[in-house]
């Protein structure tokens, strides 16, 4: 017949851990506190990456934690040893199904009709097949047994995050979906089959070995830290790179005539281009008006220094002036 | 001979322009003149006539001196005064023993790209003897020896011959160089993320194990080399060579590029602005004036992205920008006229080169100075080699 409503909260399942509170005084942070070693044996353990809700400026957007399956509750734990686990969820008021994720390869998500998905992310494709396996067969028993699908939120899930200060409404409704996501409904019945079935629906985009991924990973912990790969701190400031611009040499003499060199340097160099500029006019044999129009377009900002210099010039009755004539102009820069 | 079609107000400032020209050879003579002295009192620090008469020790010191302030100097200084022979065998056990020499300095000289420099490296590298040592041990030995430079080419030069030196002495513990190499880079993240308190996220020694999965040509290092490895590290950091921020042995300034370039200005109203650019030690910096030591602007490169742009007012455009993150500033600051510093207020920079080609060269050298990972492409790409070599 029809389920029966439940007048209290049932117990997560038959195998209830020993210090979880009695059923009908189930909290959210009872459940949750269980360790590993509590739990006993499991259906299914390892490392997975968990998408955050909430990622800070420049934090990293995936947590990896360590995931107990076991009976259709997943668990997870910041590591092995904590004492309680960061968060839950009770499998059979969630779907299982595939999506896609920027930088991620093997992706799964659990989704709920109310509240926001959780997103997953294996390291290797075994490890994927795994937890997919296991996921389809833990919903699929549940719903074999015929039990009924509890609908309020402490009964589906709960987190650490969610119970933030600061977080006022974990998981109410959906975040917008990213434009070129993916969803595909994976059925919780039929059991291997269904796994099958489900193989051909995850379609990983191309991204690096896993492998790597790991090695990658490890070099993003560094570059987060602003760290090079020998500990040395990256030119991440502003300050930094004007430091190493000003300061050459510790002997305050040698750096004076280094900043000459490379002020005269410069220099030098700004006057070779316009040479260069300047030959390339002077050198043409079939100068047209247009020629030179077009030549005085290109050279802007010269032409126009020229013709101030030679304002000047002009204003001061003519005769070899000052050859730098660097005054007028933003542009050419004074000996020093 | 073209009959040429230019009128009396043309001809005239051609011949001022022709009159400037002959100035300007003079202006870049002078320039020249001057570079060349300033750059001889650098180099001598001290009159040339000192020099002759000075004793062997004096001028071992002075050696020293310039090596560190600039390697190839100082080593050319050194054989011109017969203090050291021009072979690669005799330089190397100069940069080994290292007596007097600034570890970063001996680092830069044996990274250089130069096929001397390469062979200096292997022979250095050949006086290090990592027979029976464990990876580890063999790469404090190496680690301790010089001051591994921050460029990606250089370090992949020096951890190349590294790890063609470690098989040598001790055949038959890795599968192939590339495994060595690999797992020497591993080693070194491991021990940075371990010790340097600003990693938040530390690999336990299973991660390490996992991360290190087919790296032997294919097949997996044994679980409890990798252990060992990892707890060496655990408990005892690399030493590396002091970073005291005295180590300038950049001392000349060596530009990648520089030269004259619009830049569009922000704030309420957008002006084009004309720069002297600069572009060195993976930063742009801007001038007003060639002469000006200080730079008005800086624009450091890492995690930038460039591209070329279309605008409607200035030709030849390309644009500095964060990729993946639209909204973030970038972390560049300017001089107002005042003097003061500020944090630049643009999630984009763009700028207008003279001419079309100099847009090419110029997007050219800024995309090799752009740092993206260029450690992890390198590493990634021997990792796929040795992990998808077939397991025999």
């Amino acid at each position: 017949g029809g389920g029966s409503p439940a007048a209290y909260p049932p117990p997560l399942h038959p195998d209830v851990p020993p210090n979880a509170a009695p059923a009908g005084v189930a909290t959210r942070l009872s459940r949750r506190r269980v360790s590993c070693r509590d739990l006993g044996r499991v259906d299914c353990d390892g490392w997975l990456l968990k998408k955050k809700d909430h990622v800070g400026f420049m934090a990293q957007k995936w947590k990896r934690c360590w995931f107990v399956l076991k009976g259709h509750t997943l668990y997870w734990y910041h590591h092995p040893n904590d004492e309680k686990a960061a968060g839950l969820i009770n499998l059979a008021t969630y779907n299982l199904e595939s999506t896609r994720e920027q930088k991620k390869k093997y992706v799964f998500q659990l989704s709920h009709e109310r509240y926001k998905p959780f997103i997953f992310a294996a390291e290797t494709l075994a490890d994927l097949s795994m937890w997919v396996s296991h996921l389809v067969t833990a919903k699929t028993k549940h719903a074999l047994a015929h039990q009924p699908v509890p609908h309020r939120e402490e009964d589906c899930y709960s987190e650490t995050e969610a119970e933030d200060p600061d977080d006022e409404s974990p998981r109410q409704g959906f975040p917008p979906l990213d434009v070129g996501c993916s969803h595909n409904r994976v059925a919780g019945r039929g059991g291997p089959a269904g796994f099958q079935g489900c193989a051909v629906l995850w379609c990983p985009s191309s991204r690096p070995e896993p492998g790597e991924e790991d090695l990658e990973s490890l070099m993003q912990c560094l570059k987060q830290g602003g760290v090079s790969l020998i500990g040395r701190q990256r030119f991440l400031t502003q300050e930094q790179c004007r430091k190493s611009f000003i300061r050459r040499n510790k002997n305050p003499h040698v750096n004076e005539k280094v900043h000459a060199v490379r002020a005269l340097q410069s220099t030098l160099k700004a006057k070779l281009a316009e040479l260069q500029a300047l030959e390339q006019l002077l050198d043409d044999d079939t100068l047209t008006s247009e020629k030179f129009t077009r030549w005085k377009e290109e050279h802007q900002d010269l032409y126009q220094e020229l013709q101030e210099c030679w304002a000047q010039r002009q204003g001061q009755g003519g005769g070899g002036g000052d050859p730098k004539a660097e005054q007028s102009s933003p542009g050419e820069a004074a000996k020093p | 001979m073209v009959p040429s079609d230019l009128t009396p107000e043309e001809c005239q400032e051609l011949e001022n322009i022709r009159r400037r020209k002959q100035e300007l050879l003079a202006d870049i003579q002078r320039l020249k003149d001057e570079i060349a002295e300033v750059t001889n009192e650098i180099e001598n620090l001290g009159s040339t006539e000192e020099r002759k008469n000075m004793q062997r020790n004096k001028q071992v010191a002075m050696g020293r001196k310039k090596f560190n302030m600039d390697p190839k100097k100082g080593i050319q200084f050194l054989i011109e005064n017969d203090l050291l022979k021009n072979t690669c065998e005799d330089i190397a056990q100069f940069l080994y023993k290292g007596e007097g020499l600034n570890k970063t300095a001996i680092g830069d000289y044996l990274g250089e790209r130069d096929e001397f420099n390469i062979q200096v490296l292997h022979a250095f590298v050949e006086l290090h003897e990592f027979t029976d040592l464990n990876l580890v041990q063999a790469l404090r030995q190496f680690l301790w020896s010089f001051r591994l430079p921050g460029e990606a080419q250089k370090i992949d030069r020096m951890m190349e011959a590294f790890a063609q030196r470690y098989c040598q002495c001790n055949p038959g513990v890795f599968q192939s160089t590339d495994t060595c190499y690999v797992l020497s880079f591993a080693i070194i993240m491991l021990n940075t993320s371990l010790h340097n308190p600003n990693v938040k996220d530390k690999p336990t020694a299973e991660r390490f194990i996992a991360m290190n999965r087919g790296i032997n040509d294919g097949g997996d290092l044994p679980e409890e080399l990798l252990r060992n490895l990892y707890e060496s590290i655990k408990n005892e950091p690399f030493k590396i060579p002091e970073d005291d921020g005295n180590d300038l042995t950049h001392t000349f300034f060596n530009p990648d590029r520089e030269g004259w370039l619009l830049k569009l200005a922000g704030g309420r109203v957008k002006t084009w602005k004309r720069r002297w650019f600069i572009l060195t030690d993976n930063c742009l910096y801007y001038f007003e004036y060639t002469t000006d030591k200080e730079p008005r602007g800086i624009i450091p490169l890492e995690n930038l992205s460039i591209r070329e742009v279309e605008d409607s007012k200035k030709p030849n455009c390309f644009e500095l920008y964060i990729p993946d993150n639209k909204d973030q500033v970038i972390k560049a600051c300017k001089t107002e006229a005042d003097g003061r510093v500020v944090e630049g207020n643009h999630t984009v920079y763009r700028i207008s080169a003279p001419t079309p080609e100099e847009k090419e060269e110029w997007i050219k050298c800024i995309k090799a100075a752009i740092s993206r990972d260029p450690f992890y492409e390198m590493l990634a790409a021997r990792k796929k080699k040795v992990s998808s070599t077939k397991r025999h």
